[in-house]
């Protein structure tokens, strides 16, 4: 009889322990927010906040037809209007460095999930990307297994996991409520961010460099290889699916960015991307792509900046409407004058507009 | 493979435990201890699969020169031949794995040579298994072992939950259990303790250990930027950071052994309770104290050769006790200043155990908490710097990375859905610290040994379990390793 007792309690012990488990399994599942398993249920929005963990999960389990990739500069794009002036379904694919590889290998993972091909890819082109190592750095360390693997067992640090049940779920939920990146304004970080020349200068902090008028500007160098394997990588890709149409944006730096690469001697190295990356992009007939790099106007005010690269939404928005219209856009007609105008911006940046924020230094 | 690990709590645990029982019911008893030691090296190699090798090849010598002790038996010299090679092949493994780089290490700064270091991956936990072994070499040598089979010999070196670290266990605990046909039946009462010890001691581990590790963490990586107050903390911090880590460590050990019907010795007895540093040393890492004794200090005359020669016996016994511990000057010194406290101990003891206990509470705890510093610094000079925060009083506060450290996640959630949680924390930032170092305080010092105590089955107990169990499981993401484990 007291063993029998016994007996049962043991037994109602693991069952307990066992059910509270597969309990916070199943909410986890069925919250899900990182889209492992399933697109948001019912009227639940979808709610992107942290691109690392949830773009794998927003490519195998979301509804689109096209896709936006880019890295942070890219975030802010609405993706919603490009849905309305393509006719499309466009997904975010972001990764921080904007780098060529790691965004091939999540574009070639939607060709891969869609079994269709997909109806345009809206390239945000990093200059910065085409010169980054051309291999894929997703699998590091600290990227969990679970995000690239289909195998269950892998999930069991997300399923049981303390963040994602007393943090991510409850954060998800209260930006489902307030309607905050969701839709188009997926992995938006733009909120409550400072965009100014004080805060831009605050990252680029030129007056401790001892500059002279004329920097020297080094050959490209080692660079060169780096840059036709991200070439080579983008190349490939586009000519194996002549089906889908390609939009590269070439967003507009700060004029911080282009003083930096000055200083350092590194501007040829920009200039030689462009000059090298363009032409070959521009060989295809399924692409088009949009240069707002030598937007002086944007450029050279500061006050839309946050830091050397990063932009407010308007200036976002700006790239997305010219594009729909046709502004903007580089052809292999138009290359060869587009370069040097951004010569031009380069050279009066570095010699003129700098100094409007430093003291010129002798 | 890591206790608290979700393959090991998930897969591995229940999985040898259906092995185990289900062989056993069946009436395969030989056969059960096979798996468990099929079970066992695949933790083992779950870390890195070539210690398995060296471990295998550690069973394997060891277990020839025992069994060349058992069949030369009438042969008192060749005996004593062959445990002398014993122990010099498994010191020498040791001193191969362990210490070899560190003395290279010496001889080039010392002399100005420049002997290539091997930087050879040294395997977990071996200090515990050669430990092991020697002492059932001496005892085999002695005549106080049976003739065990190999599969026997071979479970009692590699039983996983005492495999990388500890308990050092002698072959009069485990063989008779490995033997005892009522130890292979499923007992209920074992199994609910070993649940209920399993859980208290991954608890311990993830969320009181783990915690204050990362704060402990941070400041012996910064010395120099540490105020005193930020020194004295985070002396505080490693100091119950080790205790949980170690006792978490022995709690689950010694709860999965129940869970197999079987007993591990007790390892750790509240040893922040201790009054004296001689009580200190009968509460920690209780098996290590008593190979020492047993196979140092009692074999090089103990104290029965005058009381110079015992102060000397004490002195090398902790001498072996730090560099134990790890290859590192640090190490070196911690075990120095335990073995000075413990010869004064021996010297003035009389006067000692007249002290006031909260005295000589506060002063063994002091004691131990400054030589945790040494023990746990990136090199002697940190350790210097730290001391000298300390005795210096250094100015300043406590700082925000610090503070920052005790930002988890459980608090966070409070604070922002109980409002006036989140308004104290505004008024006290360092809320959080004091909280973990009072509770830390409370459980060492208020807190009785569970191992020890009789274990009652109670729903409070059960709903304990599940509530902690949940809790470690919840809190397992991320990379944590047993401090132990590198000894």
């Amino acid at each position: 009889m007291e063993t029998a007792k016994k007996r049962g309690a043991l037994k109602k012990l693991v069952i307990l322990i066992l059910a509270e488990l597969l309990l916070v399994a199943a909410v986890v599942w069925a919250f899900d927010p990182f889209y492992q398993y399933h697109a948001p249920f019912g009227r639940l929005p979808a709610v992107l906040t942290d691109r690392d963990n949830q773009v794998v999960g927003t490519i195998r389990n979301f509804c689109y037809d096209s896709v936006l990739l880019g890295s942070s500069v890219a975030e802010n794009f609405d993706s919603d209007y490009l849905d309305m002036a393509y006719d499309c379904s466009t997904l975010k694919v972001i990764r921080a460095s904007g780098s060529v590889a790691d965004l091939l290998y999540y574009l070639e993972m939607a060709q891969e999930e869609r079994g269709v091909e997909l109806k345009n890819i809206f390239w945000c082109l990093d200059s910065f990307a085409m010169s980054a190592s051309a291999e894929v750095t997703l699998y590091g360390r600290d990227t969990p297994r679970y995000l690239h693997t289909g195998s269950v067992l892998d999930d069991i640090p997300y399923l049981f996991n303390r963040e994602v049940l007393l943090e991510r779920i409850p954060y998800m939920l209260a930006c489902g409520y307030q309607g905050r990146n969701t839709g188009g304004r997926a992995y938006d970080w733009s909120r409550d961010k400072e965009f100014s020349a004080a805060k831009a200068m605050q990252a680029y902090d030129r007056s401790g460099i001892n500059v002279v008028s004329n920097v020297e500007q080094r050959p490209v160098g080692e660079k060169a290889e780096l840059i036709e394997e991200n070439i080579s990588l983008l190349t490939r890709q586009i000519a194996a699916h002549p089906e889908t149409q390609y939009y590269f944006i070439l967003p507009p730096y700060s004029m911080l960015w282009w003083d930096c690469a000055y200083v350092n001697g590194e501007q040829e190295e920009r200039f030689y991307i462009l000059e090298q990356t363009l032409p070959e992009l521009l060989a295809f007939e399924n692409v088009e792509v949009y240069f707002f790099q030598s937007e002086e106007e944007i450029v050279c005010n500061l006050d839309n900046y946050m830091d050397m690269i990063h932009y407010t939404p308007q200036v976002n928005q700006l790239m997305l409407e010219r594009m729909v219209s046709g502004e903007n856009r580089v052809t292999s007609e138009n290359l060869e004058t587009v370069l040097a105008a951004l010569r031009d911006m380069a050279h009066r940046i570095t010699q003129e507009e700098i100094y409007r924020y430093y003291p010129e230094q002798q | 493979m890591l206790f608290n690990s979700y393959i090991f709590i998930l897969f591995f645990l229940p999985l040898t435990l259906i092995l185990y029982y289900g062989l056993n019911y069946k009436g395969h008893t030989k056969l059960a201890k096979i798996a468990l030691i099929l079970m066992s090296v695949w933790f083992y190699a779950y870390f890195h699969w070539s210690y398995v090798f060296v471990l295998a090849a550690s069973v394997l010598i060891n277990y020839t020169f025992v069994r060349g002790m058992e069949k030369r038996h009438d042969s008192p010299a060749s005996c004593r031949f062959i445990l002398i090679l014993g122990i010099t092949v498994n010191l020498g493994i040791i001193f191969y794995y362990k210490y070899l780089d560190f003395l290279l290490g010496n001889i080039n700064r010392g002399f100005g040579t420049s002997f290539p270091l091997l930087n050879v991956l040294m395997p977990l936990g071996i200090s515990f298994f050669t430990f092991q072994q020697i002492s059932y070499l001496v005892d085999s040598y002695r005549g106080e072992t049976r003739e065990y089979d190999f599969t026997d010999y071979a479970l009692f070196v590699t039983f996983f939950p005492q495999l990388v670290a500890g308990p050092i266990v002698t072959h009069e605990e485990m063989m008779p259990q490995f033997s005892n046909p009522e130890r292979k039946k499923f007992s209920q009462e074992e199994m609910a303790r070993g649940i209920w010890l399993f859980s208290v001691g991954l608890f311990k581990k993830v969320i009181l250990a783990d915690t204050l590790g990362a704060g402990a963490d941070w400041g012996f990586g910064v010395p120099e930027s540490l105020s005193c107050t930020d020194t004295i903390i985070v002396s505080l911090l490693y100091t119950f950071q080790i205790y949980f880590d170690f006792s978490g460590y022995c709690d689950m050990a010694c709860g999965i052994a129940a869970m197999f019907h079987l007993k591990l010795p007790i390892n750790f007895n509240s040893p922040y309770k201790a009054v004296s540093i001689a009580d200190f040393w009968k509460r920690w890492h209780m098996s290590l104290t008593r190979f020492l004794t047993k196979y140092v200090y009692i074999p090089l005359g103990g104290n029965r050769r005058g009381k110079g020669r015992t102060l000397v016996n004490i002195f090398l016994v902790f001498l072996i006790s730090g560099l134990w511990h790890g290859a590192d000057w640090t190490f070196v010194l911690w075990g120095v200043l335990h073995g000075i406290a413990q010869i004064l101990y021996r010297i003035f003891a009389k006067i000692w155990d007249r002290v006031p206990r909260i005295l000589a509470w506060a002063v063994t705890f002091s004691f131990v908490n400054l030589t945790w510093i040494i023990f746990r610094a990136g090199s002697l000079e940190d350790s210097v710097l730290m001391l000298q925060n300390i005795f210096g009083g250094k100015p300043g506060g406590v700082s925000d990375g610090l503070l920052q450290c005790f930002n988890i996640i459980e608090f966070t959630y409070l604070e922002e859905h109980i409002g006036f949680l989140g308004e104290i924390v505004g008024k006290i930032p360092t809320i959080h610290v004091w909280m973990f170092l009072a509770v830390s305080f409370g459980v060492v010092l208020l807190g009785r040994n569970c191992y020890e105590k009789k274990f009652l089955p109670t729903p409070v107990k059960a709903w304990g379990c599940i509530v902690m169990l949940t809790w470690a499981v919840l809190s397992l993401s991320g990379l944590s390793r047993f401090l132990y484990f590198n000894f």
